[in-house]
């Protein structure tokens, strides 16, 4: 009898411990999420942004999550109406988000931890733009004097999409119907 | 008319140069008194951000008396334009435009001429593509769409000119404009970037400066265009007409 009580009070006792580990640990991870870790669960990857202009063509935040609508938009009115605004294309991504090595040589944007790759590493999702198109920024002379990289800001102020908007692929098509040209 | 078809050429290109200048406007000049000469543009430059559409119709001539055998100028232009490379295996290697030499067997004679996609107006590729990839713009460019290609092939068994290509190999260093890759059908887009922007196919280009001037490029739709006034006044012939598939690339003297 004695030792059976002994044993459920070790029971309420052990259980006691791992609930107050589990308390202890949950509030060291929210506090991780706090000190600006992706999602608040894990340490993202670290991007290191260009430095030579102010800003995205949108905000940041509309960017991370809307960035593959974006393009695909853009994708279809270049490559079926032949629209070649300099707004959203791929090339624009790749001529600022392509780092330099130190020989100055560009580095292509799907390698590994580079601009593009580094996150869609992180979440698993096959980057399949770049067994097409080129990796690096590229302006032969026959093309220098055509400016590629638009006007960043002009461009944001002119296209200021819902801020904190979800990733409603229906409401954010009306947006880009009706505003993105 | 007595004027040769050289005169007519110089007075064809200074006429197109000056409505360049032109602009925009209806340009009226005064000649004397009582007397102007009124100058129409022709149709404006599309803005960038507007679709293309059918009241354009691009095409190419070709004049086979200009061009020579042992010229090359366009293919070289055609592939460090588009980023396409030549010399390597003939079996895997792309070949967006080609030079054919032709000869007649009971007179010998021999002439010689580039071939590219022909830009049909119903082109066989676009009826056979599964995937709606292979498609014609509205302005009578046909294209395929790589991102929705599958690499099946079709439209290069169906294409009765051989124009297109498929990629073996992966790539790397495309040109940006011209994206290419393992796994997708490809074939002449008459240098679309540079129509898009107001320009001429880079073949036309390197083939007046380097080559022999034999090539032509412009609006068939457009009854005032260098291309459309030669064409309704010059016998052209269109390769494999019988098909009625309608190319918009058409031969002169062939």
């Amino acid at each position: 009898m004695i030792s059976g009580m002994t044993s459920s009070l070790l029971k309420f006792l052990s259980l006691a411990i791992i609930a107050v580990l589990l308390t202890f640990s949950t509030s060291s991870a929210s506090c991780a999420g706090e000190d600006g870790k992706v999602g608040g669960r894990a340490d993202g990857p670290v991007l290191e942004l260009p430095t030579d202009v102010e800003q995205c063509i949108r905000p940041t935040e509309f960017m991370r999550v809307n960035h593959m609508y974006l393009l695909e938009h853009k994708r279809d009115q270049t490559m079926r109406q032949g629209i070649r605004t300099d707004d959203a294309s791929l090339q624009g991504c790749v001529d600022c988000h392509a780092k330099k090595d130190d020989a100055g040589k560009a580095i292509p944007v799907n390698d590994p931890g580079q601009f593009c790759a580094a996150c869609h590493e992180y979440v698993s999702v096959k980057l399949d733009c770049f067994t097409c198109h080129r990796t690096t920024p590229d302006m032969p002379a026959s093309t220098a004097n055509i400016p590629r990289i638009p006007a960043h800001k002009e461009l944001l102020a002119a296209n200021t999409p819902p801020l904190g908007m979800p990733a409603d692929v229906q409401k954010l098509r009306a947006y880009l119907d009706g505003e993105l040209k | 008319m007595t004027c040769t078809s050289g005169s007519k050429e110089f007075i064809d290109k200074s006429r197109r140069d000056f409505l360049k200048k032109a602009g925009a406007g209806v340009t009226t000049f005064t000649l004397a008194s009582g007397v102007t000469l009124m100058a129409y543009p022709q149709a404006q430059k599309r803005p960038l951000d507007e679709p293309v559409s059918a009241k354009n119709r691009w095409g190419l001539l070709i004049d086979v008396n200009k061009c020579t055998p042992e010229c090359d100028a366009c293919v070289t232009a055609c592939a460090s334009e588009n980023g396409w490379k030549q010399g390597g295996d003939p079996r895997v290697d792309a070949q967006w435009i080609r030079k054919l030499t032709v000869k007649n067997p009971k007179s010998g004679y021999e002439s010689s001429f580039p071939v590219m996609c022909q830009h049909c107006e119903n082109p066989p590729c676009v009826d056979v593509c599964p995937t709606g990839a292979s498609f014609k713009r509205l302005d009578g460019i046909v294209l395929v769409d790589k991102h929705t290609c599958i690499g099946c092939r079709y439209c290069m068994i169906a294409c009765p000119y051989n124009a297109r290509s498929f990629i073996h190999e992966p790539l790397t260093d495309q040109r940006p404009w011209a994206p290419r890759g393992k796994g997708t059908v490809e074939s002449c887009t008459l240098c679309v970037h540079r129509v898009d922007r107001g320009d001429e196919p880079a073949c036309v280009e390197k083939c007046a400066t380097d080559g022999n001037g034999a090539l032509m490029f412009g609006d068939l739709n457009d009854p005032d265009s260098e291309i459309s006034i030669r064409v309704a006044t010059y016998a052209t012939k269109q390769i494999r007409a019988d098909l009625g598939l309608n190319p918009g690339v058409r031969y002169e003297n062939l």
